[in-house]
């Protein structure tokens, strides 16, 4: 099953979704901000899909997004936000970004996971 | 418009029945809530209650007595001072918002409304606050049940509990802060009991700061989602974070790792009666940081050579 990469500040967001995914059958990794969510995907291969915020400190899901595709180079991996945030002008700029969902929090497990078996099945 | 109709809670000490009787019936009529202290327990209440609108008062001796020990722990309390019979106008000037004799009390609405209704917020934000907040805090907590008192107007600048969440509202029509206030040990124990979304762990005070901070994020994210459209400012759509501070643990988190710019003044008497004053400046640019956009000062030369500036 696909590794999938989930990026939020809150703590009670990564275990919540992470263990979500996890008993889903989803191999799950973490990170803090976007910063650090580059980072993983810069040094993991392996990541098929990410999940992402959008507020968050260091920096944000939107500009991760743009980095992803910009320094990464990689406009492969899929990236859905699950956020807050529900503003049109955001969402414009996360479709510019190559982003190819947007989830608004609270956590609705289904609609991730409808979302991630129609983005890399599984 | 439909305004909310909104309460504020008042502390009342009034030592005569009758003026006591048109008093609740002036706070039944203005939507305050009254909270009665008695005599010697006046201040307990005042202690208890660290969310009020305003105090009303009495000024018999007293009750004047009261009022400057009120004023001194709480001046952000309006004192609404009923005169007796006897006290000439004036009695307790220094210390009174407004005041009143009692067969004149309807002359209080107008401070009332000056000093504690004096901000109209739509009903439709008072009624979206609550939904979304109930919401966000069903969705972080299980097995709880959740509940809304009616919304107030407090003057109090008190903080309650040990913890509290600070994130900068702003949209086109409105700026400001929204705070969360908190008992650190409720929600830890809530924590180790298997009611949030975290681990069923014992959990240091950080683990507090999570829940704290995402139900924040929640409740922030709906309401600017909601509400944040309309209005002639300019709308700001920069990502935003709670702010996370504990009182008692002396903590506070701006959500990012990274190391923060710290300044130390130290202010000393030169006489050396009074002892230091020690000041900490941090800068936390935890949202964005660019040094690359980062424009060193032009020399003063640079604007006289423009005209931008000339010297005489």
């Amino acid at each position: 099953m696909a590794q999938i990469l989930v990026v939020d500040d809150s703590a009670t967001v990564r275990s919540e979704v992470g263990g979500f995914l996890g008993q889903n059958g989803y191999q799950v990794a973490v990170a803090g901000d976007g910063r650090a969510g580059l980072e993983a995907l810069r040094g993991d291969a392996g990541i098929k899909l990410v999940i992402c915020d959008v507020n968050m400190p260091v920096m944000d899901g939107l500009t991760m997004a743009e980095k992803v595709r910009s320094e990464l180079n990689d406009q492969s991996v899929p990236i859905i936000m699950l956020t807050t945030e529900n503003d049109p002008k955001m969402k414009e700029r996360g479709k510019a970004a190559g982003v190819r969902g947007w989830i608004v929090k609270p956590f609705n497990g289904a609609a991730v996971i409808g979302a991630i078996r129609k983005l890399v099945g599984g | 418009m439909t305004h909310a109709q909104l309460s504020s809670k008042v502390l009342i000490h009034e030592t005569e029945r009758a003026a006591g009787e048109r008093i609740k019936a002036f706070c039944d009529a203005h939507h305050l809530i009254g909270i009665k202290g008695q005599d010697q327990h006046v201040m307990d209440a005042l202690r208890a209650n660290i969310d009020l609108g305003g105090v009303f008062l009495c000024a018999s001796d007293s009750g004047l007595r009261l009022g400057r020990q009120i004023h001194a722990l709480r001046p952000e309390l309006p004192l609404f001072l009923r005169l007796p019979q006897q006290a000439a106008p004036g009695t307790g000037a220094e210390l009174a918002t407004a005041s009143y004799r009692a067969e004149e009390i309807d002359t209080l609405k107008q401070a009332i409304d000056r000093y504690i209704f004096n901000r109209h917020f739509p009903a439709e934000l008072v009624r979206g606050i609550t939904e979304i907040t109930l919401e966000s805090l069903r969705s972080q907590f299980r097995d709880v049940e959740v509940g809304c008192e009616t919304p107030y107007l407090v003057n109090d600048r008190l903080i309650y509990g040990q913890m509290f969440s600070i994130m900068p509202l702003e949209t086109g029509w409105c700026r400001g802060y929204m705070m969360l206030q908190a008992d650190e040990a409720a929600i830890e124990q809530a924590i180790r009991l298997n009611r949030t979304l975290l681990p069923a762990d014992p959990s240091a005070f950080r683990q507090v700061s999570a829940v704290l901070g995402e139900v924040s994020n929640l409740v922030w994210g709906g309401i600017r989602g909601r509400f944040g459209n309309g209005g002639a400012g300019q709308e700001i759509s920069r990502s935003q974070v709670p702010i996370l501070i504990n009182q008692q643990e002396k903590y506070i988190s701006f959500g990012a790792g990274d190391p923060q710019l710290c300044f130390h003044y130290s202010l000393r008497d030169s006489r050396g009666d009074s002892a230091p004053i020690e000041l900490y400046q941090k800068f936390i640019f935890n949202l964005s940081w660019t040094p690359e956009h980062f424009e060193t000062a032009r020399p003063v030369d640079d604007y006289v050579d423009s005209g931008e500036l000339e010297l005489f």
